[in-house]
């Protein structure tokens, strides 16, 4: 309201002194909202100096500047001024001085007033941030990257978009650096031949002719902070025929866009893909003859970098051959990010007939939306595999293709397990004592038995040896016949035995010949014994009694007792030989 | 003495079994354990420790596996032979090792061993190394056996049957006994080694002066023929000959 003041004020002046030099400046209003544009005039009056616009303290300008004079005569007086109009605007709330205007006049130097305009928080919709970024670096010319995310999960796409602001009329590009970035995987988004928008774009209330230089669709690869480093241009403006232009580098925001893991474990059907995504399965038909193929079709559509996506192996049934898949894709790279189908297409022939099972089929892929992982999957299917198709025609029929059963890798076979039949070392048996031993008891008992065998036939075959050893046994048996004799009362039969017993014994066990069975003889063949004097006289006593019995029967003993010593004379004998 | 020394081992064989058994039981259950979950360094130095307890073909087999899987070919080798020095012809152990030499660099034409060849080795190596120590012993047995039934027998038809059956044992026991011998030998001679070394030059002198004749590399089975000044003379299977250091090969 003061400035009106002021301005009123002045005018009056003007008017009462009609030649003296006027200067001032003047907005249409001093409290704006972010965006709007505020009107700044700045009069001078009378002089014909030139003059340059103050320092608008933070203000943009909007359009200007716009000159306007005037030049009146009134009463033989003439009267001029000039009249400079900026559109000027604020992207920040805040308050901001318009400096002071100067102009030489004469000797001196006039400056205006300045001016203080506030300016508050527009209703209207934010501005792009990073265009407002870049507009607060030059108001005339900047680059922005824009995306739509800064915060992602690996592998979720991201749409990046460089474009360029500019206020110049006539601005060529001259050098175009393509921003550094490590970590993503980039696909172009195609943007036709476009050129500068058609129409302006307001920043904050300022008009620029805009073009959008790029668009990407970035996939990041890893997480942590990935920075996309900025892009950098060089512009000619103000570039004509007689004029070779200013160059202006340009350079854009930076940005970092904060890449987070996915969940841990991912799944083990986890197909890579993070975004949304459907699967479907579908089998051209499910009966055919041998040899003859199916195609199976796994389409996965959704927005996710299909690209990336690779051919899942299927989980075939024996004599079911699969071919490598063929991949169809239908995608599409466009502001939206990437999006479509990719649809693997296996064929299959069955080669034998039978019923085929093919299990369903589940994938995982990572919803980021959701924040968790999804899963798809399918119904299994089952292929009824007939004949050969050629039933009708026995034996005209081909047998069914064999084939060798191939070997799809080497590797060794498995260990052992349970006893293992460890055995301490060095301890063989062979060549071992227990080994020798084993080996030579055989050999051993071989040869004491063959002695053994020997001695007892060089035995059989002395028959003074044979003699002797049977003397016992035949006395024995003659002593039994003179029992008998004795038995049957025959007192002569008797006495005969008993005597054939004893000579008989003696011939044998002591070797002798008849001739010598007496006295001197009996005693020199026991000689070696203790005993022998006394039974040589015990002998010659029985062989006595028998040749006495012959004539006179019955003596000093009975013929009980004769026998009795008889046997116990052979038994003494024997024993004393034996040993 | 001897029948106390003799008493003493027998006490010593009554007495190890129990505890000893045990522990080398667990100690292979354990490394087939750790071998079927994967675990292979666990299983080889179990089966390693389970070495020193005793020796036997299915043991160097499993360490050979062990050595395979974590890639050192050339130990694997080294235990595959020794396992086939104990059991000749096993088809596991030999398919093993041909797949084994297969990841060596040196291919020296080496006959692959025929079925034919096979089987007699299976034969000639027993079912055990004690078999035809234990056949010998048998046939000494029947063979005198039969010479004391010929020599007690009275029937000279009987007699003279026997007899040709006591030939045919005696041959049979000669047989088992050379039989026997061999594999005492081949067991208790190391002339095969196979080369530990990643490159072995082969010179024709026992010095660093000889000509380098060929270079052989790691997994390379030899057989040593001498040893002059810590330098092994050598000779592959093809035929080739010639001198290296000691160091550089291990004994199967």
């Amino acid at each position: 309201m003061r400035v009106y003041l002021t301005l009123l004020l002045l005018l009056t002046l003007t008017t009462v002194r009609a030649q003296e030099i006027v200067f001032n400046a003047t907005v249409d209003r001093t409290a704006i909202y972010t965006g709007e544009p505020v009107q700044l005039s700045i009069q001078l009056v009378n002089s014909r100096e030139r003059f340059q616009a103050p320092d608008l303290g933070g203000l943009i300008i909007v359009a200007g500047p716009f000159e306007s004079s005037n030049i009146s005569y009134v009463n033989g007086r003439m009267s001029s001024s000039i009249t400079r109009t900026w559109r000027l605007t604020a992207t920040q709330p805040g308050s901001y001085t318009i400096g002071p205007a100067q102009v030489k006049v004469g000797g001196g130097v006039i400056t205006t007033e300045p001016i203080t305009i506030t300016v508050s928080k527009g209703a209207s919709a934010p501005a792009d941030p990073y265009a407002t970024q870049g507009q607060r670096g030059d108001a005339n010319l900047f680059a922005t990257i824009a995306v739509d995310k800064s915060k992602v999960h690996v592998g979720e796409q991201i749409v990046a978009t460089y474009t360029l602001y500019s206020r110049y009329n006539n601005l060529e590009l001259s050098k175009y650096e393509l921003p550094r970035m490590t970590g993503f995987w980039a696909e172009e988004i195609d943007l036709g031949n476009s050129g500068w928008e058609p129409k302006p774009r307001q920043v904050n209330g300022v008009a620029y002719n805009v073009a959008v230089l790029k668009k990407q669709v970035l996939f990041p690869q890893k997480s942590g902070k990935l920075r996309i480093e900025p892009l950098e241009l060089t512009c000619l403006v103000n570039r004509s025929f007689f004029d070779r232009g200013v160059s202006i580098p340009v350079r854009s925001n930076a940005l970092d866009i904060t890449v987070n893991d996915l969940p841990a474990p991912s799944p083990a059907d986890f197909l890579g893909a993070v975004g949304s995504l459907q699967f479907t399965a579908s089998l051209d038909r499910t009966s055919v003859s041998v040899n003859e193929p199916v195609q199976i079709d796994l389409q996965f559509s959704g927005r996710t970098n299909l690209k990336l996506l690779e051919a899942p192996t299927l989980k075939l049934p024996q004599d079911l051959e699969a071919f490598d898949p063929r991949t169809v894709d239908k995608i599409t790279v466009n502001g939206a990010g990437m999006s479509g189908s990719r649809t693997f297409q296996y064929l299959l022939i069955p080669r034998h007939d039978g019923q085929f099972e093919l299990p369903g089929l589940t994938f995982s892929y990572f919803d980021p939306e959701k924040d968790r992982f999804m899963t798809l999957s399918s119904e299994p299917f089952t292929i009824s595999v007939g004949g050969n198709g050629t039933s009708g025609t026995v034996g005209n029929s081909d047998p069914p293709a064999q084939r060798d059963v191939q070997l799809m890798a080497e590797d060794i076979r498995y260990i052992r397990t349970g006893d293992l039949e460890l055995r301490p070392e060095g301890e063989d048996l062979f060549g071992s004592p227990a080994f020798w031993m084993a080996m030579a008891a055989p050999a051993l008992a071989y040869l004491l038995l063959l002695g053994w065998h020997r001695r007892s036939a060089a035995r059989r075959e002395d028959p003074v040896l044979q003699r002797r050893l049977r003397a016992d046994r035949t006395a024995r048996k003659a002593l039994q016949q003179a029992e008998l004799a004795l038995r049957q009362g025959s007192g002569a039969a008797f006495h005969d035995a008993l005597d054939h017993a004893l000579r008989g014994y003696l011939q044998d066990a002591l070797t002798l010949v008849p001739a010598q069975l007496d006295q001197p003889h009996i005693t020199a063949a026991l000689s070696q014994h203790a005993d022998g004097p006394e039974l040589a006289a015990e002998v010659q006593r029985i062989l006595a009694r028998c040749d006495m019995a012959r004539f006179t029967p019955g003596g000093a003993d009975s013929d009980q007792q004769l026998l009795d010593a008889t046997g116990a004379v052979i038994g003494r004998i024997e024993r004393l030989i034996r040993t | 003495m001897t029948r106390i020394k003799l008493l003493l081992v027998l006490a010593l064989f009554a007495q190890l079994p129990d505890g000893h058994a045990a522990s080398v039981d667990s100690l292979v259950n354990a490394a087939s354990a750790a071998y079927a979950a994967g675990d292979l360094g666990t299983a080889l130095s179990l089966y390693t420790r389970a070495l020193s307890e005793g020796r036997s073909a299915a043991l160097h087999y499993n360490i050979g596996n062990c050595q395979y899987k974590l890639g050192d070919h050339a130990m694997a080798i080294l235990h595959y032979e020794r396992a086939l020095k104990m059991a000749p012809g096993d088809a596991d152990i030999q398919a093993n090792l041909e797949l084994a030499r297969s990841r060596t660099k040196d291919r020296v034409s080496e006959l692959p061993s025929s079925q034919v060849m096979q089987r007699w080795e299976r034969f000639a190596g027993g079912r055990d190394i004690d078999q035809w120590a234990r056949a010998s012993i048998g046939f000494a047995v029947l063979f005198f056996a039969m010479l004391t039934l010929g020599t007690l027998l009275r029937r000279a038809s009987w007699r003279a049957a026997i007899r040709i059956a006591s030939v045919g044992a005696g041959i049979m026991l000669t047989l088992s006994l050379v039989m026997a011998w061999g594999r005492h030998r081949s067991l208790n001679t190391h002339e095969e080694a196979i080369i530990m070394a990643q490159r072995v030059e082969v010179r024709s002198e026992p010095t660093e002066r000889g000509t380098v004749l060929f270079v052989i590399h790691r997994g390379t089975k030899v057989r040593v023929i001498q040893i002059i000044d810590g330098r092994a003379e050598v000779r592959l299977a093809n035929g080739a000959q010639g001198w290296l250091p000691m160091d550089q090969f291990e004994r199967i």
